[in-house]
C-alpha cells in the first residue's frame, strides 16, 4: 500500500470546495491573490526595464516611449496596476503584522487588507483622471 | 453494528448524502454512490454512516469517541476536513476520504506516514537532567492547558493546508509544528526543538490560516509557527552576537 | 544525540527547502519596498509635468543620491521578486529534486543579468546628463 500517493494540487482541492460550497478562507484566498499579483508585478518589472532599456538608443527614442505611456489607454492599464500594487503591498503589511503579533485575528487582518485595496485604490483614482 | 440512537420515527426530513466508496478488491476507480438518510435535528455524519450500516450499506469509516475527542474520524466534508462527529448532516452533503494518504477503502486512509513522521520527531521530553527538580512556569501551564494538550491528533490541519502536501513534502505539515512547539515548551525537553521546526519546513508556511480555520479544537497552528521563527529568528541573531562577542566560531 | 536519530529516521527526499534565508530575505526586502515604492512612484509624479522625457531623467540621475536610490531600489525589487518566484517555483514537487537544486542557481544567473542591464540603463542616462 506504500507506493507513491498522488494527491490532487491545492488548485484542484481549492475549485472542489467552491464548487461543494465550502470555500477556502479569506486567508487562503489572500495567499493566491499574492501570488498571482507577485507575478503580475515581476513581469511588470521586466516590462518596466524594457521600456527603459530605449534610453539606450537615445534620449529620443526613450521621449517617444514615454510619450506612449502617456496615452490613455496605457494609464487605465497604470491604474489596475496601481490595484495590483496596492494589493500586494497591503498583505505583505498584513504578513509582516502576523509575524511580530501571532495571536493576531487572521481573518480580521484579511478583511483589513481587502478593505484597505478597495478604499486607497479609489483614493488614487482622482491621480489618473485627465 | 448497532446504531445507537434509537430508531427514527418521524423524521424531520429525507436528506440525500453522496460517499466516494471504493473497494481495492472489486474496484479499479473509486465511484459515488448517493443514499436516502433520515435527518432528524441533531443527526450528525457519524450517526449517518451507522443509521446505513443499519440499512445494510456498509461504508468504511473511522470513528470512536463521537465526542470530538479522539480525533479518528477526520474526512472530507464538501471538500473541506471535519470530523465526522462534529458535522451536523446537510442535505447533499459529500463525503470523502483525506486526501493526504492512500484510500484502504471508503472512508479509511492509510496514516502510517503520520506515525512515523512522529516517531523520526521523538517528541517525548527528552535531553535534559531527570534528577534536577523542576517547576513549570504559568506561562508554559497556561500553553499547555490553552494550545498544547488539546490537540487531538485529528489530521484536519494536515489536510487543509495548501503549503503541505505530504509527509514526504518540504513541509510535511502544521500539526508536526504544533508539536515541535509542545516539545519546546515542555519543562523536563532540552533538544533543539526549534531547530527541528526549522527542518520540518517552518518557513514554507505562507501564514493562510486554512490550519486554524479547519481545526475542529480552534487550535492555531499557524500562531504556533509564527511564534516557533520568531524563536529562530532570536536564536540566530544571538548566535551572531555572540559570535561577535567572543570572536572565535561557536554553532549558532 | 536525538537530532540524529531523527535524522537516521528521515524519509523525505533532501530537497532545497526555502529555508530562513530565503525567507527572511522576503521579509526584510518586502519591508524596504513598502515604504520605498511609493517613495519612487510620489517622487515621479511630482519631479514633471507632462510626459517624462530623458532630459529630466538624467538630470534626476545626476546627484549620487539619486543614483544610489533608484539602483538599490531596483536591485531591492529585482531580488524580492526572484525570491518569490523562487519559492513559487519550487513548490511544484513535481519537478524533482535535481531540476529544484538548479533553480535557484539559475535565478541567481538571471538576475544578475538583468541587474547589469540596469546599471547599463542608468549609464545611459548618465551619458545623456553629460557625464
Amino acid at each position: 500500500m506504500m507506493e507513491v500517493w498522488r494527491r490532487p494540487g491545492v488548485t484542484r482541492r481549492f475549485l472542489v470546495r467552491v464548487r461543494r460550497g465550502a470555500p477556502p478562507g479569506v486567508g487562503a484566498l489572500a495567499w493566491v491573490a499574492h501570488r498571482i499579483t507577485g507575478l503580475v508585478l515581476l513581469g511588470y518589472l521586466f516590462l518596466h526595464l524594457y521600456t527603459l532599456g530605449s534610453i539606450l538608443q537615445g534620449p529620443a527614442p526613450f521621449d517617444t516611449a514615454m510619450a506612449l505611456m502617456a496615452q490613455p489607454a496605457v494609464r487605465l492599464l497604470e491604474l489596475g496596476l496601481v490595484w495590483v500594487v496596492l494589493f500586494h503591498a497591503f498583505n505583505g503589511i498584513r504578513l509582516i503584522v502576523l509575524h511580530l503579533i501571532p495571536a493576531a485575528s487572521q481573518r480580521a487582518l484579511a478583511c483589513a487588507v481587502g478593505a484597505a485595496t478597495v478604499v486607497v485604490g479609489l483614493a488614487s483614482l482622482p491621480l489618473f483622471l485627465p | 453494528m448497532t446504531c445507537y440512537i434509537p430508531s427514527i420515527e418521524k423524521p424531520d426530513a429525507l436528506y440525500t448524502l453522496h460517499v466516494r466508496r471504493f473497494d481495492p478488491a472489486t474496484d479499479a476507480v473509486p465511484h459515488w454512490g448517493s443514499y436516502k438518510v433520515p435527518f432528524v435535528r441533531t443527526l450528525t455524519v457519524v450517526e449517518a454512516l451507522e443509521y446505513l450500516w443499519d440499512q445494510g450499506t456498509y461504508i468504511a469509516f473511522r470513528a470512536n469517541c463521537r465526542e470530538f475527542t479522539c480525533g479518528s474520524c477526520a474526512i472530507l466534508v464538501n471538500g473541506k476536513p471535519r470530523l465526522a462527529c462534529d458535522t451536523l448532516l446537510e442535505d447533499d452533503m459529500h463525503l470523502e476520504p483525506l486526501s493526504r494518504y492512500p484510500v484502504l477503502r471508503d472512508l479509511v486512509v492509510d496514516t502510517r506516514p503520520v506515525r512515523e513522521r512522529m516517531r523520526a520527531l521523538r517528541l517525548w521530553p527528552e535531553g535534559m537532567d531527570r534528577g534536577a527538580p523542576y517547576s513549570p512556569s504559568t506561562a508554559a501551564l497556561e500553553a499547555f492547558r490553552r494550545t498544547y494538550s488539546r490537540c487531538i491528533e485529528c489530521y484536519c490541519c494536515l489536510e487543509a493546508c495548501p503549503a503541505s502536501r505530504s509527509e514526504q513534502s518540504a513541509f510535511p505539515g502544521p500539526m508536526y509544528q504544533l508539536q515541535l512547539a509542545r516539545a519546546r515548551a515542555h519543562p523536563l525537553d532540552g533538544l533543539n526543538r526549534v531547530g527541528r521546526a526549522s527542518a520540518e519546513g517552518l518557513w514554507q508556511c505562507v501564514n493562510c490560516a486554512e490550519c486554524r480555520e479547519a481545526c475542529p479544537l480552534e487550535l492555531s497552528p499557524v500562531g504556533e509557527i509564527n511564534r516557533l521563527r520568531l524563536r529562530a529568528l532570536g536564536a540566530w541573531v544571538w548566535g551572531l552576537l555572540r559570535r561577535s562577542q567572543d570572536g572565535r566560531e561557536s554553532g549558532a | 544525540m536525538g537530532e540524529a536519530d531523527a535524522a537516521v529516521n528521515d524519509t523525505r527526499t533532501a530537497l532545497p527547502a526555502a529555508g530562513i534565508g530565503a525567507w527572511l530575505g522576503l521579509y526584510l526586502t518586502g519591508m524596504f519596498l513598502v515604504v520605498f515604492v511609493p517613495a519612487h512612484l510620489w517622487v515621479l509624479h511630482y519631479a514633471s509635468v507632462g510626459p517624462i522625457s530623458a532630459r529630466a531623467v538624467a538630470e534626476r540621475l545626476r546627484t549620487p543620491f539619486f543614483q544610489v536610490l533608484d539602483l538599490g531600489l531596483f536591485a531591492v525589487a529585482l531580488s524580492h521578486g526572484l525570491l518569490g518566484l523562487r519559492r513559487v517555483l519550487l513548490d511544484f514537487e513535481g519537478l524533482g529534486p535535481r531540476v529544484q537544486r538548479t533553480i535557484p542557481w539559475v535565478l541567481l544567473l538571471v538576475g544578475a543579468a538583468i541587474f547589469a542591464w540596469g546599471v547599463q540603463i542608468l549609464r545611459a542616462f548618465l551619458r545623456v546628463a553629460g557625464m
